[in-house]
């Protein structure tokens, strides 16, 4: 008996030492989160193939994105290229290991492939930590289709005529949820709030980086989010996949989202791209006419780890898996051109920003009319910004389930800012 | 402290005891070393490292973690929406542990009883806690969906309500959501403990109590109750400390809103670590969390001991 758990006490540590030599492979380890819709997976197995780099793909959902990165890199397990929100930049950049693209590829090289303004979006305390994979801006998307069903024949310019164009929604449509605000998720939340904060020409931080957010046009904000959910026009427990379903299903007939919207409202249609003719890319209304409207910056960034499939004979190199990897997805041009005609993301690249594909399409050509004056999220590059965003998602969401005044909250979203500056 | 008491009331060793042999011995302490291991590595060596952790700030921008002393400490206690995650934990651990005694209580008096196809009723039972908890929250949630749930479908269909209700979006439809799923998914758990105390309680009591002209509530009350009180006191403690740790369903189903409104601990530790990255504040309100559940543990382990 002894000696039968002896031998299987030793089988057992055979197993555990030899197990990890098993597991061990030679593709890369590229993280990302578009690959955890289904309907994506194809696409981006068809362009990874494009450059024939042999790549272990690993996909996490949005929301957890961030988690995984820190966990894989504070645990050391395998991760050589990863997908970044450009807005996690300047949080996730501070993380150990990641490779300067000015070093690999060369300054001069990059700013001939791609846009010193689109780079920009890469760049951290004077490195280039992320190449952009696909850019755009979080910019409010109209359903023409019912705009033309409850009478409303041009887009609304302030926002006054946008509650207007709600309630023609509304009444045209009871069951809808005419505008798909963001009230799940607190990074939604805050996007959706700066939006409108910058509409009613409020900030949450002054030129100086001071706190401005207490102030008369947050309380103007927070109570015409208030308003919309009072009189339902928006809804509570929604987030940007149920806002794109809505809008889809003809169920809700705003919401802000990326370039990518009208590629969801292909899918969720079920009618393909011959429903791209109702996706109206517009300008975010106003509170006063001749006021300047703002998108947000938005895009998608990889970045890419000082692992062994960065180096060749131990030095970083541009020869290197990774980094050919990397070069194929973001610079080189068919590839990129197959992800637009597949999916909508806006390259980054010169190469494919000028081809023809890109610059008559009508809906790019819209959507670019559709900017206004784009903004950085304001909380982006805060230190310790997942507790600012917090502290405005929770004072957000206190308004509009009626549980604070607005003017209690903005005080609120001060002080408690003010606390965690100290 | 126990072989004293056997030398003082002058009982002999076991024989067995004395004769183990140096080579038993030896491979005893040898088949003990997998589980002191495991119990070193997963369970010691943690709890240390978050204890010394709750004196470190440890964040995102921190290569290495910095000595702060007990700062962390007086960030918690002085900081209003934390001290709150106490006070929702208090609210979701009495509440789920109350009803979901009240219901494995009221469940395993009913199959207790003697009926046509009581064996299938009570293998049914066992469902919620066979399935995964993370999957049943998924299933909760949807069911409890604003807009697709199957809870608001019923509603509207029967006229109850004429508009969906957003269960997860307030904060007493949130704290009522998880307190449900959460029951639903023990009651099997408690039904087990309570049946097992019942099928050793003497049934001729009952039968005479019926004969003395006892009613059903009587005999719940008189008989049934004090001599289940052994197990509501183990079953009471367990559930609380279970209801303590809780984490997934919370998770799943709320992720802690609406606002706060979820926020339990385990939540509050997870918000810390990987949205705020703060690795030193959640040890430090972890560490606070273990002094919360340390007096249900030693009441637990000390009625288990009396028992022995």
């Amino acid at each position: 008996m002894k000696k039968i758990i002896k031998m299987t006490l030793l089988a057992s540590a055979l197993v555990a030492a030899t197990g990890s030599s098993f597991a061990a492979s030679k593709d890369i380890t590229f993280l990302n989160w578009v690959t955890a819709e289904p309907s994506n997976k194809p696409v981006i197995q068809g362009l990874i193939d494009k450059t024939e780099v042999p790549v272990n793909i690993l996909d996490s959902s949005w929301g957890d994105m961030q988690k995984n990165i820190y966990l894989r890199l504070r645990t050391k397990q395998a991760l050589d290229v990863s997908q970044l929100q450009a807005r996690w930049l300047p949080t996730l950049g501070k993380m150990p290991n990641l490779v300067d693209f000015n070093d690999l590829y060369g300054k001069e090289f990059l700013e001939k492939q791609i846009p010193a303004e689109v780079l920009e979006a890469g760049r951290l305390n004077g490195k280039q930590l992320g190449l952009p994979w696909n850019t755009g801006s979080i910019s409010l998307v109209a359903n023409k289709k019912m705009l033309d069903e409850s009478g409303i024949s041009e887009t609304p310019k302030t926002i006054n005529e946008f509650v207007s164009s709600l309630r023609k929604v509304k009444s045209q449509y009871p069951q809808s949820t005419p505008y798909a605000l963001m009230t799940k998720s607190n990074n939604l939340i805050s996007g959706d709030f700066q939006l409108w904060l910058w509409a009613h020409g409020g900030k949450i931080f002054d030129e100086n980086s001071k706190l401005a957010i207490n102030s008369e046009e947050t309380v103007e904000t927070l109570n015409f989010l208030k308003l919309l959910i009072d009189q339902k026009l928006a809804s509570l427990d929604t987030d940007r996949g149920a806002a794109r379903r809505l809008f889809g299903q003809e169920s809700a007939a705003y919401y802000f989202d990326a370039p990518v919207a009208r590629g969801f409202a292909r899918d969720f249609s079920g009618k393909g791209a011959e429903y791209d003719q109702y996706v109206l890319p517009m300008q975010t209304p106003v509170a006063k006419e001749g006021m300047t409207s703002h998108a947000m910056q938005w895009g998608h960034l990889l970045v890419m780890m000082k692992s062994d499939s960065a180096k060749i004979n131990g030095k970083l190199s541009k020869d290197s898996p990774s980094a050919k990897f990397i070069e194929g997805l973001t610079m080189n041009a068919d590839i990129q051109l197959d992800y637009f005609k597949k999916s909508g993301a806006i390259p980054g690249s010169l190469a494919a920003r000028s081809n023809e594909l890109i610059s008559k399409d009508t809906y790019i050509v819209n959507w670019n009319a559709s900017l206004g004056l784009p903004k950085r999220n304001e909380l982006s590059a805060v230190k310790n910004s997942a507790n600012y965003i917090a502290v405005v998602s929770e004072e957000v969401q206190s308004v509009i389930l009626g549980q604070k005044d607005a003017k209690e909250a903005a005080a609120d979203m001060e002080s408690r800012m003010k606390r965690l500056m100290k | 402290m126990d072989m004293v008491s056997i030398k003082d009331r002058g009982l002999k060793r076991p024989k067995t005891e004395r004769s183990l042999k140096a080579g038993d011995r030896r491979f005893a302490y040898l088949i003990l070393i997998p589980a002191m291991t495991a119990f070193m590595v997963m369970v010691f060596y943690p709890f240390v490292d978050a204890m010394s952790m709750s004196f470190f700030q440890f964040t995102i921008y921190d290569m290495e973690p910095i000595f702060i002393g007990f700062d962390n400490f007086v960030t918690v206690l002085t900081d209003p929406y934390v001290l709150a995650s106490w006070v929702t934990t208090a609210v979701f651990v009495v509440g789920t542990t109350l009803l979901t005694m009240t219901f494995g209580l009221a469940w395993a008096l009913l199959m207790y009883q003697d009926f046509h196809g009581r064996a299938v009723f009570r293998t049914m039972t066992l469902l919620p806690w066979i399935l995964p908890s993370t999957v049943s929250a998924f299933v909760w949630a949807w069911m409890l969906n604003g807009k697709y749930g199957v809870v608001n479908a019923m509603l509207l269909s029967a006229g109850i309500v004429d508009e969906n209700i957003q269960f997860l979006s307030n904060d007493v439809g949130a704290m009522v959501a998880i307190i449900l799923t959460r029951t639903w998914i023990s009651i099997p758990l408690f039904m087990s403990f309570f049946l097992a105390g019942l099928q050793g309680m003497d049934f001729q009591q009952i039968e005479a109590a019926r004969l003395d002209g006892a009613g059903n509530l009587t005999i719940v009350r008189r008989l049934i109750l004090p001599h289940l009180k052994p197990v509501f006191l183990v079953t009471g403690a367990l559930g609380m400390i279970g209801n303590l740790q809780q984490f997934d369903i919370i998770y799943a189903l709320t992720g802690g809103g609406p606002i706060r409104a979820t926020t339990v601990l385990s939540i509050e530790v997870f918000k810390q670590a990987f949205e705020n990255w703060d690795l030193g504040m959640a040890s430090t309100i972890g560490v606070l969390w273990v002094f919360t559940l340390m007096p249900l543990v030693v009441f637990y382990l000390r009625s288990l001991f009396k028992e022995d």
